[in-house]
């Protein structure tokens, strides 16, 4: 649902950063030149969705997932991005585990500490989980 | 008491190899020291880890914004669902491939020794890119481009596509003025004229001078009244398969005036051209001549008389701009 068609496009301006960033200083780069880069990305992106998506189709999974993209580009040839991306890939899940590793730390610490002390235990129980954490806190802290 | 701790931190801290030196027999304070110089040693390479993948995120949440990204790919009417890690993924990739992309069309702005980039080097890098196949009609070269702002310019151009619906008309009434008309002409070259709202007259020529394309010209009238005329003449060549079957070579010129009337009905007129005249228009067509030609024409059948002037600027390709005077007055009808 596109409201407008510049809706469709990347934005100018962080186009232009990595255009400007992948260009040594002293070069400039017309607005037409930006301009065209811009949609050859948007293009990009559409295009290598539908790979993906008939990657996912191949698979008869309806939801195109990380692993579908990286067969998709390697699909396209465009062999060099493979690599770059599943480090992107890795480091985005390592990201995510991590958020979720802080989660379950929180929730094995809420669990772990009270073993010390058997009334604590009795406590724990009949606590409802959300409410333990600022109490616990204070207990460590003595 | 207090003092006395800062003096061995310091001690220990700023010149340790002394304070080892000033207690030897004390291998646990040197352990500590070891201990403190190794977290301290691994401190910065952690911190700088740590911020280097901050900066890593930070760059992607900054880069291209995932919202959009999705939209872009939500356009894909057959994608369904995307997970969360391929919009990211697609963020990086067309990071990586604006990257690329510049780079590859950098090469053809420092081959023409410019230090600016100009949207013809990514068209080139494009097209030297078997890989970037996908967008040689998103970005086309520039010939293209220019192609399209001269014909632009003229009044009416006509692209291949237009010429050869021109020319089937041009056929299909051929083959109806064949049935009707006797007057001897087996119309190796058919010029129909085709009444227009406007005073411009579109004249398509296609003649043997061996381009298959036929030129798109321009007519102007002075014609007064609201029918102004396309004309249209074309001349079957050996090359094109829709040369008339029932051409017979003799080469005569069949003039056809096709007027609407007012209520919409379409009359056509031939008008006769004697053999001196359609000599002389042939010529105009086939030779490379620039000069106007002013053909006095007496259409036969009404018997008004007509100017047609033909220059023609050269190639069968370049636009041809005829002009008839006079023509007004038999098209009333």
């Amino acid at each position: 649902m596109a409201e407008t068609l510049e809706d469709l496009n990347l934005p100018q301006a962080v186009v232009a950063r990595i255009i400007k960033d992948a260009l040594p200083d002293g070069v400039n780069v017309s607005k037409e030149a930006r301009l065209a880069i811009a949609r050859a990305a948007s293009v990009f992106v559409l295009y290598l969705t539908s790979c993906a998506n008939d990657v996912a189709t191949q698979h008869s999974r309806k939801t195109i997932n990380g692993p579908d993209v990286i067969q998709a580009i390697s699909d396209v040839e465009l062999n060099m991005f493979i690599e770059p991306l599943k480090q992107s890939l890795e480091g985005f899940k390592k990201v995510k585990e991590a958020k979720k590793g802080a989660a379950k730390k929180r929730s094995s610490k809420e669990n772990s500490n009270p073993n010390n002390d058997d009334e604590e235990v009795v406590e724990d129980e009949q606590n409802t989980s959300g409410q333990e954490v600022p109490a616990e806190v204070d207990e460590d802290a003595e | 008491m207090s003092v006395y701790l800062v003096n061995t931190t310091d001690s220990e801290d700023v010149d340790s190899p002394q304070a080892a030196g000033d207690s030897p027999g004390d291998p646990n304070k040197f352990f500590i020291t070891a201990e403190a110089q190794e977290v301290l040693n691994s401190f910065w390479p952690k911190v700088m880890e740590e911020i280097r993948s901050i900066g890593q995120l930070d760059l992607k949440n900054q880069a291209l914004p995932l919202a959009r990204i999705k939209k872009i790919m939500k356009l894909d009417e057959d994608v369904k669902m995307i997970s969360a890690e391929a919009p990211m993924l697609f963020s990086k990739a067309a990071e990586i491939f604006i990257h690329e992309l510049t780079l590859r069309a950098w090469l053809h702005t420092e081959d023409n020794k410019r230090r600016t980039l100009q949207r013809n080097d990514i068209a080139m890098a494009i097209s030297k890119y078997d890989q970037f196949d996908f967008l040689i009609d998103i970005v086309p070269r520039d010939e293209v481009k220019v192609n399209r702002t001269s014909s632009d310019g003229t009044k009416t151009s006509m692209n291949p596509d237009q010429v050869h619906y021109y020319f089937q008309l041009a056929q299909q009434h051929q083959a109806a003025l064949q049935q009707s008309n006797s007057t001897a002409t087996t119309n190796a070259q058919t010029i129909q004229v085709v009444p227009a709202s406007t005073q411009l007259q579109t004249v398509t020529i296609n003649n043997d001078a061996g381009d298959q394309n036929a030129s798109a010209t321009n007519t102007n009238t002075s014609n007064t009244s609201t029918t102004s005329q396309v004309i249209q003449i074309s001349t079957p060549t050996a090359t094109t398969a829709s040369a008339s079957t029932n051409n017979q070579a003799l080469g005569n010129i069949q003039l056809v005036q096709q007027v609407v009337t007012p209520s919409g009905e379409v009359q056509q007129v031939p008008i006769q051209l004697s053999p001196a005249q359609l000599q002389l228009i042939r010529m105009q067509l086939q030779g490379n001549s620039n000069q106007p030609i002013i053909l006095q024409t007496s259409s036969a059948i009404q018997g008004q008389p007509q100017v047609i002037q033909v220059p023609q600027t050269g190639t069968a390709a370049t636009p041809v701009f005829l002009s008839t005077s006079n023509a007004s007055t038999s098209e009333g009808e």
